[in-house]
């Protein structure tokens, strides 16, 4: 893993603002996504080799992947307030958002509502597709490895594999493949 | 309300949920859960926040605060454990290993996400259209991802008034 030059020159105040934004306006899955292109295409704080490994660890841990993610990124650009300072900002401002909208108890069934949340989730969709693209660039020159992440893929969508068991398999076969890179 | 610490974490937590607070406690009936859901699908934020809303139903903003603590905190202690050892342990072979490891096979469960999430949010060239835009502004601008996620949102408002 590649060190970045920009490891110490991260504020904490720089973290929250780039979390914050972040979360209250992604939606489930997508928002690990908005944080990789956030911290590794836009702020260039980490690499896509460090943030891949992130991801697998934020994915294995349990509780929600994103603000795991956010204090896995944190932790490593500041330390432990950044740690914190990150997992708050990347989960309070969903849970406000939500209660307030429990509170006015909105009714998700509206038309201007769900048409709005119908752009919002293609949205979603388009920012998780341009992450895998950008991840798949980093391994074009790795056939082997392009080889496993289709195995790993044809299992869970066809197969329907849990992530439990596509890391029993898939993780062993990898970390095997790979020793001599 | 504590019993809400034994729900732990992951993505299949809503079915257990749904058995916990629903069939098992009777804090809430089935309509209001799937209204939860739906809401907490709506807003930004993981899925995991329902158990804000239902913390607030029974037992108000103590009550919701509690909940999201009992949810939140547990998971957040391990990962800042498993944070603190990997980065305790860089430079060891192993970890470089798990690492390269990791890679291909986080890789793929990715592609795997966007074929679950494009099955639900893409019905149609609109839709579709949508999706593709944003892959590529995601992809060559820097467009903020708010800008990105409000936009498509206006866009289908039009689309499908």
């Amino acid at each position: 893993v590649t060190e970045t030059p920009s490891t110490r020159t991260v504020s904490i105040a720089q973290i929250v603002r780039a979390f914050l934004w972040i979360a209250m306006s992604s939606f489930g899955s997508s928002q690990s996504a908005a944080i990789q292109r956030e911290v590794v295409r836009i702020r260039q704080w980490l690499t896509v080799e460090e943030i891949t490994t992130m991801r697998g660890l934020a994915l294995i841990a349990p509780g929600a992947n994103s603000p795991n993610l956010a204090m896995l990124i944190g932790q490593r650009l500041a330390g432990t307030p950044g740690a914190i300072a990150a997992y708050l900002s990347a989960s309070v401002p969903g849970l406000v958002i939500t209660l307030i909208l429990g509170a006015l108890s909105l009714d998700p069934h509206l038309h201007g509502v769900s048409a709005g949340l119908r752009g919002a989730a293609a949205a979603s969709v388009g920012l998780l597709c341009s992450n895998a693209i950008e991840l798949t660039g980093a391994y074009r020159t790795k056939p082997l490895v392009l080889c496993l992440t289709v195995a790993t893929l044809l299992a869970v969508v066809v197969l329907h594999f849990s992530l439990w068991l596509t890391l029993t398999v898939f993780l062993p076969l990898s970390i095997l493949l790979r020793r001599h890179p | 309300l504590l019993s809400v610490v034994s729900f732990g974490g992951g993505a299949a937590i809503v079915p257990q949920m749904h058995a916990d607070v629903v069939e098992r406690m009777h804090w809430i009936d089935s309509a209001q859960f799937s209204h939860f859901v739906a809401l907490a699908t709506l807003a930004p934020g993981p899925l995991l926040n329902i158990a804000a809303l239902i913390g607030y139903t029974v037992a108000g903003i103590p009550g919701a605060i509690v909940a999201s603590a009992a949810l939140y905190a547990p998971a957040a202690c391990i990962m800042y454990v498993i944070g603190r050892l990997w980065q305790r342990f860089a430079g060891h072979p192993w970890r470089e290993r798990l690492a390269l490891g990791l890679g291909p096979v986080v890789l793929g469960l990715f592609w795997a996400g966007v074929v679950a999430v494009g099955k639900g949010a893409i019905d149609g060239s609109a839709t579709l259209g949508i999706a593709v835009a944003v892959t590529a502004l995601a992809l060559f601008t820097k467009v903020n991802q708010a800008l990105l996620v409000a936009g498509a949102g206006a866009v289908a408002l039009v689309v499908f008034r």
